[in-house]
């Protein structure tokens, strides 16, 4: 008889156990949504643009659509010589009352770099005052705040060390990154 | 339940509150701008040695380093006289250096009707770098003269000078002088005195140099019984001048004519001395001038007695500018004569004027005139006593800037572009009195960077066309005060036409 309850006893263990264990399972395997919804995500103009300067057609520029892109496919220069394109494109502010700060650093760059002497992108406002340079050589960044409705022109200085023969090319990335320019809507 | 609904809350609670922040705060854009290729190419204007000067030319020809010396001329003038009861005075001048100058004379007597030689003749020579000395042999009535300072920037000349004095008996003199390697280089310049004291022995005291070798200075005069004391200036050119000489008798030919091999005439002048058997006014007193490229030409008033007359035909370097022209005196009674001329630069020029004379007695000093340039534009001749007619062959020699050719810029394509000079540093350039660095083009220059008195007046110049396949010479003129050494830093820019595409080619210029 005593026997007999305890295989009882026994048996009621194992199946609260059993009975637990499906109840901690259950458990893990629920959970809750929760949902963020953005709606709508518009296409709006750029405020901060490239565009063609005057001396587009000999540096190969291209500007993208909307002008937030640009491709200069011809620059070059002479062996120890400082080419300068002072015209290449200009970067225009088209928004009537906003300022925004910019930021130039480079973002990729490659090819024979080290028969670069120099490679300087350089800004200049509406007057012709220097307003900051991006080294490419040196890979730093520059900042400047590009006033509302300003263009301003960008200049590249090219020089190759003296040895350098007619067969090098690098190819550089330069990021342009204004800062605020979105509507606050 | 109550569960789910505290998390929902929450969650609402939290999106909310991340909306209320400012949009802009971690808002940007990011725009690419992508350069490729840049490529290096072979250079399409280079730089090249020029002519002169030292040049430096570095690895593909897109840099140099010139060094170049001082190559102008400075020429001193003056009019002066010895005093009455004096035998001799000095004129203080801006130092020179003695091994590239020399000193042209003339004398014209003093204000009376007859005078003997020792009051006339008056001879010049350096005293020291910065002082002239004249001297004659007579202290009676004032001696007038006139004077030119000769002086070369650089090694353009090579100065010999001394003193010889023919004794009474003595009709030539040899000197020795150092060897100055090439004889036909050279031109013997002198005045003298005379101890002559009767107005008849003029002609004794006339005089002729020439070199009989590279080391010997041969002086002659015709006729004895005077002491002369010639002062002479042996000048080696070596600058590419281009020497003729020799001695022709002038006697019963007017003009006597003598042939030379072909010169150009716009920058070559005349310059004579003679020894004369007679005396009288017009026995001694011989013109004479470039007739034509391949033709001297001499002449006097009178057909007694000979003028032998060594001649030297001086032929410059291009730069040289040489006037001349002939005054036909019609009137006995003049004594100032001006001659208009084209304008020349004072600091450069001078002039060398012959003169014949009528009558033949021993009026003198009636036939001897000084000169001088008065002003850019007027050449003056004086006499101190009138009587007679005197007609006159002026010389005015205008002297190089001292173009130096030191580079050559070369468009190696067919491609047109505008080329100028721009100076953005420098040193020690305080000494230089006159440095001009320009584009020269065989018919003109362009003045690109110029400094004046130390400072600059003109950092770059007016753009050039450089033509398809063109050359054009950059070229340094200069004068230095003192020693040492200038640096003048430049670019050259080459500029793509229609547009603000620069190349900036770097030169540096070391001026000693």
């Amino acid at each position: 008889m005593k026997i007999r309850n305890d295989r009882k006893k026994i048996f009621r263990l194992l199946l609260f156990l059993l009975s637990a264990s499906l109840v901690t399972v259950a458990s893990a395997a629920v959970y809750n949504y929760e949902y963020l919804q953005a709606s709508p995500i518009s296409a709006k103009t750029a405020k901060i643009v490239f565009a063609t300067g005057t001396d587009a057609t000999q540096a190969g520029t291209t500007v993208g659509t909307n002008g937030t892109y640009v491709k200069f496919t011809s620059l070059s220069g002479w062996p120890n010589a400082t080419r300068v394109y002072q015209n290449a494109t200009v970067i225009r502010n088209v928004d009537t009352a906003v300022d925004f700060p910019v930021q130039l650093s480079r973002s990729s760059w490659s090819g024979n770099t080290g028969d670069v002497s120099q490679l300087y992108v350089q800004i200049y406002n509406s007057s012709g005052t220097w307003k900051g340079t991006l080294d490419v050589v040196a890979g730093n960044t520059t900042t400047f705040t590009l006033p509302h409705a300003q263009t301003w022109r960008v200049q590249w200085t090219i020089k190759w060390v003296a040895t350098a023969p007619a067969t090098d090319t690098v190819s550089v990335t330069v990021a342009l990154q204004a800062t605020g320019e979105g509507t606050g809507e | 339940m109550k569960g789910r609904l505290f998390s929902l809350i929450f969650l609402s609670v939290i999106l909310v509150a991340t909306l209320s922040f400012s949009v802009d705060g971690s808002m940007c854009n990011i725009f690419y701008s992508q350069a490729s290729p840049i490529s290096s190419e072979t250079p399409k204007v280079i730089l090249q040695q020029g002519t002169a000067g030292t040049s430096t030319i570095y690895v593909n020809n897109t840099s140099a380093k010139v060094s170049v010396a001082a190559t102008g001329w400075n020429v001193q003038s003056g009019t002066g006289f010895i005093p009455a009861g004096n035998n001799n005075t000095s004129v203080q001048i801006t130092p020179i250096n003695l091994s590239r100058s020399f000193l042209l004379v003339e004398f014209a007597g003093g204000k009376a009707g007859v005078q003997p030689e020792q009051d006339v003749i008056v001879s010049g020579k350096f005293n020291s770098p910065s002082q002239l000395r004249f001297d004659r042999v007579g202290t009676t009535s004032p001696a007038y003269f006139s004077w030119y300072v000769i002086q070369a920037s650089s090694t353009q000349i090579s100065v010999q000078s001394g003193t010889t004095i023919f004794g009474s008996t003595d009709t030539q003199k040899n000197v020795t002088i150092n060897n100055v390697s090439n004889a036909t280089n050279c031109v013997i310049f002198l005045s003298r005195a005379s101890t002559g004291t009767n107005e008849t022995q003029y002609s004794k005291a006339f005089v002729t140099g020439q070199l009989t070798s590279t080391s010997n200075l041969w002086l002659q005069r015709q006729g004895t019984g005077t002491t002369v004391t010639v002062q002479w200036f042996v000048v080696k050119f070596n600058d590419g001048t281009i020497i003729q000489t020799g001695e022709t008798a002038v006697s019963t030919s007017n003009p006597t004519n003598q042939k030379i091999a072909s010169v150009d005439l716009s920058r070559t002048w005349l310059y004579f001395t003679w020894r004369a058997t007679a005396n009288g006014l017009a026995q001694v007193s011989v013109r004479g001038w470039l007739q034509n490229s391949t033709d001297i030409q001499f002449f006097r008033q009178t057909t007694t007695g000979t003028c032998y007359v060594r001649w030297f035909v001086i032929q410059m370097p291009q730069g040289t500018n040489v006037q001349s022209g002939y005054y036909n005196s019609q009137v006995t009674t003049d004594s100032i004569v001006n001659i208009p001329i084209a304008s020349v630069d004072l600091s450069r020029s001078f002039s060398f004027t012959t003169s014949d004379s009528s009558g033949t007695g021993t009026y003198f000093p009636r036939p001897f005139w000084i000169e001088t340039i008065t002003n850019s534009t007027n050449l003056q001749l004086q006499r101190k006593y009138t009587g007679q007619t005197s007609d006159h062959n002026w010389q005015v020699i205008q002297l190089p800037i001292g173009y130096t050719p030191v580079l050559d810029v070369k468009n190696q394509v067919a491609n047109t572009w505008n080329l100028r000079l721009n100076a953005y540093s420098e040193s020690n350039i305080a000494r230089l009195s006159n440095c001009t660095i320009y584009f020269y083009y065989g018919s003109g220059v362009s003045r690109q960077t110029y400094i004046l008195n130390g400072t600059y007046s003109q950092r770059y110049g007016t753009w050039y066309n450089l033509t398809s396949a063109g050359i054009v010479y950059i070229a340094v003129a200069v004068s230095a005060t003192s020693t040492g050494t200038s640096c003048v830093y430049a670019n050259l820019e080459v500029l793509v036409p229609g547009t603000s595409i620069d190349n900036l080619l770097i030169i540096s210029f070391a001026i000693s």
